[in-house]
C-alpha cells in the first residue's frame, strides 16, 4: 500500500463525507488521496457517495471505484481530475462542470504524458470543456462512459469528448458522446482502437488527423456536422459503422491510403443547416478526396445526396460489393480516367440500374456507368436534371452503348450487382433490430 | 443564332425560367439527335468547353487578339524564385522578373548590375518567393513597388513596377524563413513587415543546439520600404506563419502556429489553440527611439522584445494552427483562418486599442465570430460587397460568407451565413480578389491558386503543373471561368487595376539600376551612348560598345588568354521593345540590353581562339547577322 495513503485511509477509514471541498477553484489541485477513500480490496479504493468539489490529482497507481452519488464538482475552473502515474483505474464516478478554457485545455479528466495503462470506465461527464483529454499516454482504455457537453455554449467553443493527442494503443469502446464538440478526435496518434461508441449531436463524430493504424469499427454517429471525418491518414480500418442523418458527409475519406472500408451502414447524409440550398454543399454518403489504395467493399449508401463522390485523383481503390440505394445522386466522379468499380467479377449494387440479368448468375448483363455523360452533363448543368427520364436522355444512354467513340472516362461497373449482397449491413441490421 | 449559342445562352442564365428550361429540352433533343446521326462527339468534354465558352459568362474572360487586359496580376514563382506578371482575366503570363533565381534570357544574376543588387546573396542560385504585395498610399496602391520574400535564403526584395525589375534585395539578418510578408498601407508603405517562420538559438554559432531554452526565438522584422534596411526585429514566442496589417497604420497581426514551439510534426499539433500576435508598431518605434533595444551579433539592427508580458505585442489565442491573416479592406477585422479547425476568426481591430490598454479579461474578447466554414480554412479574401471568401484546403473549395451575419450568427441569431460553396481543383492555398487588400476591393475576380493539378491538364510527366483558377464574383454567384496550369509554384498573387500600374516604354538614361556602370564608364573616359572602346587596364578588359539594330559598335575586339572581360553595352536604339542580347558563345555569358539601357557582364576569356557573340532578343530582319569575334590570344 502507498505511504501516503495508508496515512489517509487511517484517517478516514470509516466516514463518509457528504461534502468536500478542496478549497478556492485557482489552487493546486488537491491530491486524490486526501478524500475520504475507503479501502476495497488489494490497492482497491472506493470513493464514498457524496460530492466533492474542486480539482483532484491522481498521481500514483491506484484502482479508485466512486460509489453511487459520488460527485466530483469542478467548480467551473480547470481540470477535475489529471492522472500523472500510469497504471491508475477510475470507474463509475460523476464529473461535473470542469472549466471552459479550451486555450488552456480544461477537461475532465486529463491524462498526462506516461500515464501509461489508465482506464477509465463506466464514469459519467459533463462540462464545457474537453471530456477526455490524453497527452501522449499509451495504452490507455476509456470505455462505457458517458460523456456530454454543455449545450449553453458555442458548438465550437466547447471541447471535445475524447480527445488524443500522440497516443499509442488507446481502447475506446462503447462510450456514449454528445453535445460536445468532436465526439472522437485523433490527432497524431497511431495503433489505437474506436470500437462501438454511440457519437451523436456533434460536430464531428470521429475527427481524424495524421493518425496511422488505427481501427474504427461498429460505432454510430448520428446527426453530427461529418460522421466520420478521416483526413491525412494510413492504414486505417473503417468497418461496420454506421451513420444516421449526418450533415455534410456520413464518411469523409481525405488523403486516406491503404486502408480498409467496409461494412459500413450510411443513411440520410444531407446539406448542413448552417448552409441550407447553397449549392456545392449537398450531403455526401462517403466522400474520397485523394484517396489512393483502399479498399472499399459491401457498404450500404442510401437516401443521401450523393452516394460517393470521388475526386481529385482517388485511383487505384478496389471498390465492390457496395450498394447505392435512392441516393439523389448516386456517383459524382470527376476525372479523366475510366475506373473500374468491380472485382473479380463482383461490382456493386446499384438501385437505379436498368440493365437486366439473362442468365441469372446475380450479376447484370450490360455495364452501369454511374457517370456516363449524362451525368456529367447533370454535374456541369444542373438545370438537365429535370429531363433526366426523357427519351432523349434515354437514347443518348443508348448511343453511348452503341457507339463507344462518344464516351469519355469515368466510372464503370462491369458486374453490377442485382440484389444486395447478402451480408449487406443494410440485411443485417434488418434481421437484428 | 445557332444551336450551340442557345445552349451557352441557357446553360449561362441565372436560375431556370420556364422558357430557358424548355429552352435547353429543345436543345438536348437536337444536341442528341447530332450525336446519334452524325457519329461526331458532341458530348465530349471538347463540346462541353466549347458549349461553355459561347455563354454569356465566359465571354467576359475573353480578351480578343488585340485587346488588353482590365488587370494586372503579379504571381510569386514560388521556389522558382521568380515573379510572374499575368494579365487578368485572359491569365496570359505577360513578365517574368527574376528576383531570387538565375535567369539566362535577361541575365539575371550574370550582369553587374543584377549581382550588385543581388549583394552577398548572389551566391545563393535559389530562392522561394511567396508572397508579392503592392506598396500603397492611403490604402490604395500607388505603383511604386513590389515586395517579396525569400523563404529559402531569408531574404527580402523589392521590385521597382516603372521598369518591372528587382532593385533592391535585403538579407534580413540572425533569422531563417522569411515567410509571411506584408505591408504598412496607411498612410503609405513606410514599413515592410516579414515573418521570419522558424525559431532557432541565439547566437546560431553552433555553441548551442538546445531548442528548447530562453534563447531559441524568431522575430518579427521591419524593414525600411524606401532604403530596403532592416528598421528594427521584434522578439516573439511561438513561430510566425502570415501577416497582415490594418488601415490605421498603427498594428501588424501574425498567425503562429507553433505555440508549442514543437520540432516534431505531432507536437506542433497539439494545442487547441495557438494565436495572433499583434504588433503595435507606434509602441514599438517609441521602445526603439528611447533606445530600450538589444542587437545581435553583428547586426545593428535593433532588437527589442515582444514576448508574452511585453507591451509591444498581445496575443490572442485562435484555434488551430491558423495559417491566413487576411485585414478586410473595410478596415474592420483580422481574419485568421484556422487550418486545423474548420473555423475563421474574426479579430475586430476597432478593440485593439482597449487590448493595448489592458481593458479586457480575456484577449479573445477582440475575436467578434468564430465560424465554422468547413475543412481545412487558410486564406480568406473579399469583395468590398462584405463577403469573404475562404480557401478550404481539406474540402477543396472556396466558401463565400458574409462577415456581418457570421457576426449576427456568432452573437446566437439564426442566420446562414453562409452563401456558396464551390469546388477547387484541387486543394487551394492562397485566394486573392481584384484589389482585395486595399480600400478598393471591387469584386469583379478571384484568383484561386490550387496546390494541386491531378488530372485537369495534357499529363506531363510525374511533375504535375499547379492549377491557378480563375472565379467570377461579380454576381451572387462565384462561377469558374478558366484553369490555368502553373510551374511551380505561386503561392500567393495579387491584382491591381491597369491604370495603377505606370510602366517606363523604355529606360532612362539616368536610371539608378544602372547608374554604379555609368559612373564607371566616365572613370573610364567613355560616353556610354557613342563610344565604341575597349580599356586595357593590366589584365582586366573592359569593352564599351553601344548596339543599334541590327548591329554592335564593336563587332571584334582582341584580349589574351586570361584576361578578365567586362562587357558593357548600351542599346541605343529608342523604338520601344527593340531589345538587344549579348551571348558569348561557350563562355556562359548571357544579357538582355533594352532601348536606352546600359547592360555589363564580366567573365575570364580562359580559352584561345575566335568566339563569336551574336544578340539574343530578336531586334531585327538581320538579327541573325548581329555579332561579332573576341580573339583571344594564347597566354
Amino acid at each position: 500500500m502507498p505511504k501516503r495513503l495508508a496515512r489517509v485511509v487511517s484517517r478516514f477509514s470509516a466516514t463518509c463525507a457528504l461534502l468536500y471541498v478542496s478549497g478556492v477553484a485557482q489552487a493546486a489541485p488537491q491530491n486524490i488521496v486526501d478524500l475520504p477513500l475507503s479501502a476495497d480490496s488489494d490497492n482497491r479504493w472506493i470513493l464514498p457517495e457524496g460530492e466533492y468539489q474542486g480539482q483532484f490529482l491522481i498521481d500514483q497507481p491506484i484502482h479508485l471505484r466512486c460509489e453511487d452519488g459520488a460527485i466530483l464538482r469542478g467548480q467551473g475552473t480547470g481540470h477535475i481530475v489529471e492522472i500523472k502515474a500510469p497504471d491508475v483505474t477510475l470507474e463509475n464516478c460523476t464529473l461535473l462542470e470542469w472549466g471552459a478554457n479550451l486555450t488552456d485545455l480544461d477537461a475532465g479528466v486529463f491524462i498526462h504524458p506516461h500515464a501509461d495503462r489508465v482506464t477509465l470506465r463506466g464514469n459519467r461527464l459533463r462540462g464545457p470543456g474537453f471530456g477526455i483529454w490524453i497527452d501522449q499516454a499509451s495504452d490507455v482504455s476509456v470505455i462505457g462512459n458517458d460523456i456530454e457537453g454543455d449545450e449553453t455554449v458555442r458548438s465550437q467553443n466547447r471541447g471535445n469528448g475524447i480527445h488524443m493527442f500522440s497516443t499509442k494503443g488507446a481502447r475506446i469502446i462503447d462510450n456514449h458522446v454528445r453535445h460536445t464538440r468532436d465526439g472522437v478526435y485523433i490527432g497524431n496518434s497511431n495503433g489505437n482502437q474506436i470500437e462501438g461508441n454511440t457519437l451523436e449531436d456533434l460536430r464531428y463524430g470521429v475527427h481524424y488527423m495524421f493518425s496511422h493504424d488505427n481501427t474504427v469499427i461498429g460505432n454510430l454517429t448520428r446527426n453530427t456536422r461529418t460522421g466520420y471525418a478521416l483526413m491525412q491518414s494510413r492504414q486505417l480500418t473503417v468497418t461496420g459503422n454506421r451513420s444516421e442523418h449526418d450533415q455534410n458527409y456520413g464518411i469523409l475519406m481525405n488523403y486516406i491510403t491503404y486502408s480498409t472500408i467496409s461494412d459500413n451502414f450510411v443513411s440520410d447524409a444531407h446539406q448542413g443547416d448552417g448552409d441550407a440550398m447553397i449549392s456545392g454543399a449537398e450531403g455526401k454518403a462517403l466522400f474520397i478526396y485523394n484517396s489512393l489504395f483502399n479498399t472499399i467493399e459491401n457498404n450500404y449508401f442510401e437516401n443521401s445526396g450523393l452516394g460517393i463522390h470521388l475526386t481529385a485523383g482517388s485511383e487505384d481503390n478496389k471498390i465492390s460489393r457496395n450498394a447505392f440505394v435512392g441516393n439523389q445522386q448516386q456517383v459524382k466522379y470527376v476525372a479523366t480516367r475510366t475506373q473500374e468499380w468491380s472485382v473479380e467479377g463482383q461490382g456493386n449494387y446499384w438501385s437505379d440500374y436498368l440493365g437486366w440479368d439473362r442468365d441469372d448468375d446475380g450479376i447484370g448483363d450490360v455495364s452501369y456507368e454511374p457517370n456516363d455523360n449524362i451525368d456529367r452533363l447533370l454535374w456541369l448543368y444542373p438545370q438537365v436534371r429535370l429531363l433526366m427520364n426523357s427519351p432523349a436522355i434515354e437514347l443518348l444512354r443508348w448511343v453511348q452503348r452503341v457507339f463507344p467513340v462518344t464516351k469519355s472516362p469515368g466510372v464503370q461497373d462491369s458486374h453490377p450487382l442485382m440484389k444486395l449482397p447478402a451480408d449487406s449491413p443494410a440485411l443485417i441490421q434488418e434481421t437484428t433490430r | 443564332m445557332s444551336d450551340k449559342d442557345k445552349a451557352g445562352e441557357i446553360i449561362e442564365s441565372k436560375g431556370l425560367s420556364r422558357r430557358g428550361f424548355l429552352g435547353a429540352s429543345a436543345m438536348t433533343g437536337a444536341a442528341v439527335f447530332g450525336a446519334a446521326t452524325l457519329g461526331s462527339s458532341v458530348m465530349s468534354r471538347e463540346a462541353f468547353a466549347q458549349a461553355a465558352k459561347e455563354g454569356k459568362g465566359k465571354s467576359k474572360i475573353h480578351v480578343a487578339p488585340g485587346e488588353l487586359d482590365s488587370y494586372y496580376g503579379f504571381w510569386s514563382g514560388g521556389h522558382q524564385g521568380e515573379v510572374r506578371v499575368m494579365g487578368v482575366p485572359s491569365m496570359r503570363e505577360l513578365m517574368r522578373i527574376p528576383v531570387f533565381n538565375v535567369d539566362s534570357a535577361t541575365g539575371w544574376g550574370l550582369t553587374n548590375e543584377s549581382r550588385k543588387i543581388l549583394g552577398d546573396g548572389a551566391k545563393f542560385l535559389n530562392g522561394d518567393c511567396h508572397h508579392p504585395h503592392l506598396s500603397m498610399t492611403d490604402g490604395k496602391y500607388d505603383g511604386k513597388y513590389l515586395f517579396i520574400n525569400d523563404k529559402a535564403n531569408s531574404r527580402v526584395a523589392r521590385i521597382r513596377l516603372d521598369i518591372m525589375k528587382c532593385d533592391k534585395i535585403t538579407t534580413i539578418p540572425n533569422v531563417q524563413a522569411i515567410h509571411g510578408l506584408r505591408l504598412q498601407k496607411v498612410p503609405y508603405t513606410k514599413y515592410v513587415y516579414a515573418n521570419a517562420e522558424y525559431f532557432i538559438p541565439h547566437p546560431n554559432d553552433g555553441s548551442n543546439f538546445d531548442m528548447t531554452g530562453d534563447d531559441v526565438y524568431t522575430m518579427f522584422n521591419v524593414i525600411d520600404a524606401e532604403s530596403m534596411e532592416v528598421a528594427f526585429q521584434v522578439i516573439v514566442d511561438g513561430n510566425l506563419d502570415n501577416t497582415d496589417s490594418d488601415f490605421t497604420g498603427k498594428y501588424a497581426a501574425s498567425t503562429c502556429y507553433n505555440s508549442e514551439k514543437a520540432t516534431d510534426l505531432g507536437g506542433m499539433m497539439r494545442a487547441e489553440r495557438d494565436w495572433v500576435v499583434v504588433f503595435n508598431i507606434a509602441r514599438i518605434e517609441a521602445a526603439v527611439k528611447k533606445g530600450d533595444f538589444i542587437t545581435l551579433g553583428d547586426s545593428k539592427v535593433p532588437v527589442v522584445n515582444g514576448r508574452a508580458g511585453s507591451e509591444l505585442t498581445r496575443y490572442i489565442p485562435v484555434p488551430k494552427n491558423p495559417h491566413g491573416c487576411n485585414t478586410s479592406p473595410d478596415g474592420k477585422y483580422f481574419v485568421a483562418a484556422g487550418k486545423l479547425s474548420p473555423t475563421v476568426s474574426m479579430i475586430a481591430i476597432d478593440r485593439l486599442d482597449d487590448l493595448f490598454d489592458d481593458k479586457f479579461e480575456d484577449p479573445r474578447e477582440v475575436i467578434v465570430a468564430e465560424v465554422e466554414l468547413g475543412l481545412g480554412p487558410l486564406h480568406t479574401t473579399f469583395d468590398g460587397r462584405g463577403n469573404a471568401y475562404t480557401t478550404l484546403f481539406i474540402d477543396s473549395q472556396v466558401v463565400k460568407w458574409n462577415m456581418a451575419d457570421a457576426i449576427r450568427a456568432y452573437n446566437g441569431e439564426d442566420v446562414k451565413y453562409i452563401k456558396q460553396k464551390i469546388d477547387v481543383h484541387y486543394q487551394p492555398g492562397h485566394n486573392h480578389a481584384s484589389l482585395t487588400e486595399t480600400s478598393e476591393a471591387d469584386g469583379q475576380w478571384m484568383v484561386v491558386l490550387s496546390k494541386f493539378g491531378k488530372d485537369r491538364f495534357l499529363p506531363t510527366g510525374p511533375l504535375h503543373p499547379e492549377n491557378d483558377q480563375l472565379f467570377d464574383i461579380s454576381g451572387d454567384e462565384m462561377k469558374l471561368v478558366h484553369d490555368g496550369p502553373a510551374f511551380a509554384e505561386p503561392h500567393d498573387c495579387v491584382l491591381a487595376r491597369r491604370d495603377q500600374i505606370r510602366t517606363k516604354k523604355i529606360w532612362d538614361r539616368d536610371d539608378p539600376f544602372f547608374a554604379e556602370t555609368v559612373k564607371r564608364a566616365e572613370k573610364d573616359g567613355i560616353s556610354l551612348t557613342s563610344d565604341n572602346k575597349v580599356i586595357r587596364d593590366g589584365n582586366k578588359v573592359r569593352v564599351y560598345m553601344t548596339s543599334f539594330a541590327p548591329a554592335y559598335g564593336v563587332t571584334e575586339f582582341t584580349v589574351k588568354q586570361g584576361d578578365e572581360v567586362t562587357v558593357t553595352i548600351t542599346n541605343i536604339d529608342q523604338i520601344e521593345d527593340v531589345t538587344h542580347g549579348f551571348v558569348m558563345v561557350n563562355h556562359g555569358v548571357s544579357m538582355e540590353i533594352s532601348p536606352q539601357q546600359t547592360s555589363s557582364i564580366t567573365f575570364t576569356a580562359d580559352k584561345p581562339g575566335v568566339y563569336w557573340y551574336y544578340c539574343s532578343w530578336f531586334c531585327h530582319a538581320l538579327h541573325m547577322e548581329m555579332t561579332g569575334r573576341m580573339l583571344v590570344e594564347p597566354a
